[in-house]
């Protein structure tokens, strides 16, 4: 098919191709503002896919220029980890070093700048991580994960019970002592909810087919 | 009531992620939000309507999360709702007037036409294609409490930046301000997603309570002794509630709960893959895509193959959710009359769901909320429906206990939200925020340009951050998407980052990003600047 150019088209070939283009209150205009808004909607969908291209070709990998180690809760004892490092160092001197409260509870060789992977670590303790060169007993840091706390997957062991009253309208914490009915009746009741939350399988909404 | 024995709080959780797609005419995934007002947020307010208007007294929670409210006021997105209820009345009106099919199909169609003009009727009339005024009217004649959510539905303890959590924070409060009038009494956390330190930034931000999966609470320390039956306090008085498995086991149960029911509308049997190709072009997608058109004109049936449902009956279908309603009245009744007899106090039976269950999923479901409450207010001397903080004030001493790291999702913990198929989002994540508080605390006097690529910048970052992405990867449902939508994100993050340092600004790719990805209007990237 030879392309006419817009001028030599007549106004019911305008019309159509101003209906493609999804032209609102076309039948109103004229020939020219016809050619008009024709031509400024192609543009603005020119400009608009060389936008989404754009975005849609960056590489998602990213050098963030700046050591990085994340450290994330996944599960009651189990924690994940990633890291991207540069350094001056030995490959293989690469540790990697998880921390409760200042004290050291695992330790051990990645031989990696960057890397990623799933831990077994103890439940309900806060976690630090740290990535750096250890030489014969000397481990230094090159970076450090911000603070998280490991899932627990039971109850807490602590039963002391403080009470407070706090008025909803201002917000006045009062620490108040009050009398409970059945104690251990409240106590097998809550194994039981504990039991009944376990066995509840939940719907999963598809959004779609 | 002399014999009460205590509450009943229904939580409905209102969330889709934030779909706007001005590029395309049609795009696909813009029905999430189309499917949920038609069988859900519209349904549920004519049914809160009708109660009002009978007289009957109820108190239910809703949250409507920031990105839905963004939806639901952009012009846009309610000019192409229009067009979809439009297009599925001239398709009804069309097909009654063809008069084929049996009587109950016929019946059917009929029930349908009927919806559908009513559904028009409140949404272009009564609303005038504003939904979340006929909830704010409910909020303030006291039917209703909408509590709002983090700004994208985040999971807060899988993000690192300590700035961050306070934003999502600090973000969903302001989108509800500016609807509501009013500032929010409660928070949900997006998929009750909490981590010891979440506290302080709900308490400072002025927020009283919140909600938690049931082990969130049971696990809190010290042990609570009241279970879920009552909230917690933190030390700064947030109160936390927790989820009862019992009275929602019923309804969320895929096995033995409710909307498994053979008399129920089937979900996958949709007559838009069952009608002709030219009715497809001509009513549901010009480029003739076929989906789910909304209309369903068979039941459940039993375990048998979508080509062997038997037709709906929408009568008997009703009647089934009344009788429904009348056992979980039951029900959250014995249970509540136990409780007592072990506390010394009415007990709190907190049961929260995602509210799109109710009538998209479960079509019958927003029938379902509507008997409940007519019954219990009728017809129940043991409970009544509460909110929490109407609870909190008739119950303001509660046990001081720090809540337990946990989610509501699948495992009850973060596992779906970070696995092997979605761990890469997070370390993008980590960083893009970084670059965000940098650049919000460096740039003290940008010129205009340059305040609106930071602003956009803050909307990347924030859409980046909503949970429903890493969801849908695990899920496998809309996962192509999921992943193409956090990948576009964070390009489009990362482009704006280089072009304010190198300070060469592409105008067009700016335009294209702000019509696109408009979520929050009022956003200032000021907010990301860390406190002193």
């Amino acid at each position: 098919m030879n392309k006419k150019s817009y001028g030599e088209m007549t106004k019911k070939e305008l019309l159509d191709v101003a209906k493609r283009h999804e032209i609102k209150g076309r039948h109103k205009m004229n020939k020219t503002t016809l050619i008009d808004a024709i031509k400024l909607k192609g543009e603005t969908k020119e400009k608009i896919a060389k936008s989404e291209e754009k975005i849609k070709r960056r590489k998602l990998d990213v050098h963030y220029g700046v050591n990085h180690l994340e450290l994330l809760p996944k599960e009651p004892g189990n924690v994940y980890v990633h890291w991207k490092i540069v350094g001056k160092g030995k490959k293989s001197d690469i540790f990697l070093r998880l921390k409760n409260k200042g004290k050291t509870v695992l330790e051990i060789p990645v031989a990696s700048y960057k890397g990623k992977g799933y831990l077994r670590v103890e439940e309900g303790k806060p976690l630090t991580a740290s990535i750096g060169f250890k030489k014969g007993k000397r481990f230094v840091s090159v970076v450090s994960s911000e603070e998280i706390v490991v899932p627990r997957s039971k109850p807490s062991a602590k039963k002391t019970i403080k009470w407070a009253y706090v008025d909803p309208d201002i917000r006045r914490i009062v620490k108040r002592q009050r009398k409970v009915q059945d104690k251990d009746a409240l106590e097998k009741r809550n194994e039981k909810t504990e039991k009944t939350a376990k066995t509840v399988k939940y719907i999963k909404i598809p959004k779609e087919r | 009531m002399k014999n009460k024995r205590g509450y009943l709080s229904i939580v409905l959780h209102s969330h889709l992620p934030f779909v706007k797609h001005p590029e395309h005419e049609f795009f696909l995934e813009e029905n999430w939000l189309f499917e949920a007002i038609t069988e859900t947020y519209l349904p549920l307010y004519i049914s809160f309507e009708r109660l009002k208007r009978e007289g009957i007294k109820f108190q239910l929670t809703m949250s409507i999360t920031p990105p839905l409210i963004s939806m639901l006021t952009d012009s846009l997105l309610m000019e192409r709702y229009q067009r979809y209820l439009d297009s599925r009345l001239s398709f009804l009106r069309d097909e009654i007037r063809e008069d084929k099919g049996s009587a109950r199909e016929k019946k059917t169609l009929q029930f349908y036409l009927n919806r559908f003009e009513e559904l028009n009727y409140f949404f272009d009339v009564k609303l005038n294609r504003d939904i979340l005024s006929g909830f704010k009217e409910l909020q303030e004649q006291g039917f209703l409490e909408i509590i709002t959510c983090t700004a994208t539905h985040e999971i807060l303890p899988l993000e690192l930046n300590e700035r961050i959590r306070e934003v999502q924070v600090e973000v969903g409060i302001d989108a509800y301000k500016r609807v509501f009038g009013r500032a929010p009494k409660g928070i949900w956390l997006g998929e009750c997603a909490y981590t010891n330190g979440v506290e302080k930034i709900l308490a400072s931000n002025g927020i009283k309570f919140t909600f938690l999966d049931t082990h969130g609470v049971l696990y809190a320390e010290p042990q609570p002794l009241y279970g879920v039956h009552a909230p917690i306090y933190s030390e700064e008085g947030v109160a936390f509630f927790g989820r009862d498995p019992e009275a929602s086991k019923q309804v969320w149960s895929a096995k033995e709960g409710y909307p498994g029911d053979f008399n129920y509308r089937e979900f996958y049997r949709d007559i838009g893959y069952e009608i002709s190709a030219e009715k497809v072009n001509k009513y549901l997608h010009p480029g003739g895509f076929r989906f789910d058109s909304g209309i369903k004109m068979h039941k459940i049936t039993g375990n048998v193959p979508l080509n062997k449902k038997e037709l709906y009956d929408r009568e008997k279908a009703i009647a089934t959710a009344d009788t429904h309603a009348a056992n979980f009245m039951f029900n959250v009744e014995k249970e509540a009359e136990y409780l007592l007899s072990i506390m010394d106090r009415e007990p709190i039976i907190v049961a929260p769901f995602d509210t799109e269950l109710f009538g998209h999923w479960w079509f019958e479901g927003s029938d379902f909320i509507e008997f409940l409450l007519r019954k219990i207010d009728k017809y129940s001397d043991k409970i009544e429906t509460i909110t929490p903080f109407n609870y909190l004030k008739k119950y303001p001493t509660n046990q001081l206990s720090l809540p337990a790291p946990s989610t509501w999702g699948d495992g009850g913990y973060f596992s779906v939200w970070l696995n092997e198929k979605n761990d890469w989002v997070y370390s993008h994540l980590y960083m893009m925020g970084k670059r965000m508080i940098e650049l919000a605390e460096k740039i003290t006097t940008p010129d205009n340009t340059i305040e609106r690529v930071l602003t956009q910048m803050g909307r990347e970052l924030l859409l980046a951050e909503s949970s429903d992405w890493t969801f849908l990867i695990t899920t496998g449902t809309a996962s192509n998407y999921s992943i193409d939508r956090v990948k576009f994100h964070i390009n489009a993050f990362n482009e704006l980052y280089e072009e304010v340092k190198s300070n060469i600004i592409d105008k067009n790719l700016l335009e294209f990003l702000e019509e696109r990805d408009s979520i929050f209007p009022f956003l200032d990237y000021r907010v990301f600047r860390r406190k002193k």
